[in-house]
């Protein structure tokens, strides 16, 4: 029990009989949702396709601006001889299960993707709109991933704005509170602002938001102020999610290419 | 009244079959029924395992863990036993051993009761069930004590209360879908 090859052993078989049964049933569930929201769920998409052209008309002017500001930003930074923001393949998996079982005291959920397919412990896990979490052990077809809102989770960050430090941590409470500590006291951090991953720990690329402030308070018993934040990522209602791998990870054992 | 040896010696059919005889139509019922049996757990196990999808933190496998324990049957509970520490193990996020304290633990509460109970109606169920809740939050406390993982106990009590609720309930329903229920039926 000590050496850990009981863990390996169980995590290995286990999660992967889990998977074996739960992604076919996970499927039939997502048919049977599809067939509803294909055919009898259609009321008012005439009048929604027309605002979403509308809304795309919007997007595609606001693409052009971005498209200038970034080629502005990329003519800056080669003047400077900044490095650009690190770019990361990753690939797409499932969420088949949440805090799967009785023996789910820490804050997970299960994915089909796993150690076949480049997932190993400590693999960041993004959804598009945040970061969600690492991989905390993998089999060869699924992994747990321990969710942003552990309280065993950490993660540096640094605010959008005023470029405040923080490290990221979870609560025992619920899924969306979060605490960053070791802000300074003299920082200029407002509610409201967003947070994102400082990439100082080799782990996570920069950049990628991980909450929003919610709460600032002077420290009753310390010398930094208690800061509360809520994931930017809705934790409860993941369906997919993305798996970066990290520099220095060697290809997946199984390349499964999409078909057609 | 005649004796079998004098029915033998009389020519006619003995009225019970030789024990070979018996063995052998034994062995023919027993092929199909152990399929039936096996394809009936394999049903159970996948329908457990989408409540478990369904609800975080949810052992559906308890259930038919007790319904086991009640047939007696000592190798079908071994194999039970080593496969649902398996999958509760590998899917669950703590060390390995809870799964092991959590259905060793059963027997031994399924095997006191049983001696002061008789253990195969509904109330004995909801007692036992009720001290399997109780069993399953220290358990959980205990682990995450050793573990050093901070625990919501909001969220322990919950959890008990839920698993406490959830077994007589599964239990119910798989025991009207037995295979022994199915045989007193017919």
């Amino acid at each position: 029990m000590r050496t850990g090859y009981l863990d390996t052993i169980t995590e290995r078989s286990g999660l992967e009989i889990v998977e074996h049964v739960l992604s076919p049933l996970t499927w039939i569930q997502d048919g049977i949702a599809s067939v509803w929201q294909r055919y009898f769920a259609l009321v008012d998409v005439a009048e929604e396709n027309v605002r979403l052209r509308r809304e795309l008309l919007r997007a595609e002017a606001a693409a052009v601006l971005a498209a200038e500001e970034r080629a502005e930003i990329r003519r800056l930074r080669d003047l400077l001889q900044i490095k650009d923001l690190e770019e990361r393949p990753g690939f797409g998996a499932r969420v088949i299960a949440m805090r799967f079982g009785p023996q789910s005291a820490l804050k997970t959920l299960t994915v089909n993707k796993g150690f076949a397919d480049g997932a190993i412990a400590g693999t960041p896990v993004v959804s598009h709109s945040g970061v969600v979490g690492r991989v905390l052990r993998a089999a060869p077809g699924a992994a747990t991933v321990l969710l942003l809102t552990d309280p065993g989770f950490r993660l540096a960050v640094i605010s959008q704005k005023s470029r405040t430090p923080g490290i990221v941590m979870g609560t025992p409470l619920g899924l969306h509170q979060l605490e960053v500590a070791y802000v300074p006291q003299t920082a200029s951090l407002e509610e409201g602002e967003l947070l994102v991953t400082a990439g100082v720990d080799g782990v996570f690329p920069k950049g990628i938001p991980v909450g929003v402030v919610t709460r600032i308070a002077p420290g009753a018993e310390s010398m930094f102020p208690t800061v509360q934040a809520r994931p930017v990522a809705d934790l409860d209602r993941l369906e997919e999610v993305i798996l970066l791998l990290r520099q220095g990870d060697g290809p997946p054992l199984i390349r499964r290419d999409p078909p057609g | 009244m005649k004796t079998e040896q004098e029915t033998a010696g009389s020519g006619r059919w003995p009225r019970h079959r030789p024990r070979s005889a018996n063995t052998a139509a034994a062995q023919q019922q027993n092929g199909p029924r152990f399929l039936l049996r096996l394809l009936w757990w394999a049903g159970y196990i996948i329908a457990a395992l989408f409540l478990q999808q369904q609800f975080p933190g949810l052992d559906a496998l308890t259930s038919g863990f007790l319904l086991a324990l009640q047939e007696r049957k000592t190798v079908q509970t071994l194999w039970l036993f080593l496969l649902f520490v398996l999958v509760q193990e590998g899917a669950g996020n703590l060390h390995f051993g809870m799964a092991m304290l959590w259905y060793g633990g059963q027997v031994l509460i399924f095997r006191l009761s049983s001696r002061l109970f008789v253990a195969d109606n509904i109330l004995f169920v909801i007692i036992l069930s009720a001290s399997l809740g109780g069993y399953y939050g220290l358990l959980l406390w205990f682990m995450c004590v050793l573990q050093d993982v901070p625990l919501d106990y909001a969220l322990l009590l919950r959890a008990s209360l839920f698993q406490a609720l959830a077994i007589p309930l599964i239990w119910s329903l798989i025991r009207a879908f037995s295979l022994r229920s199915a045989g007193h039926a017919h």
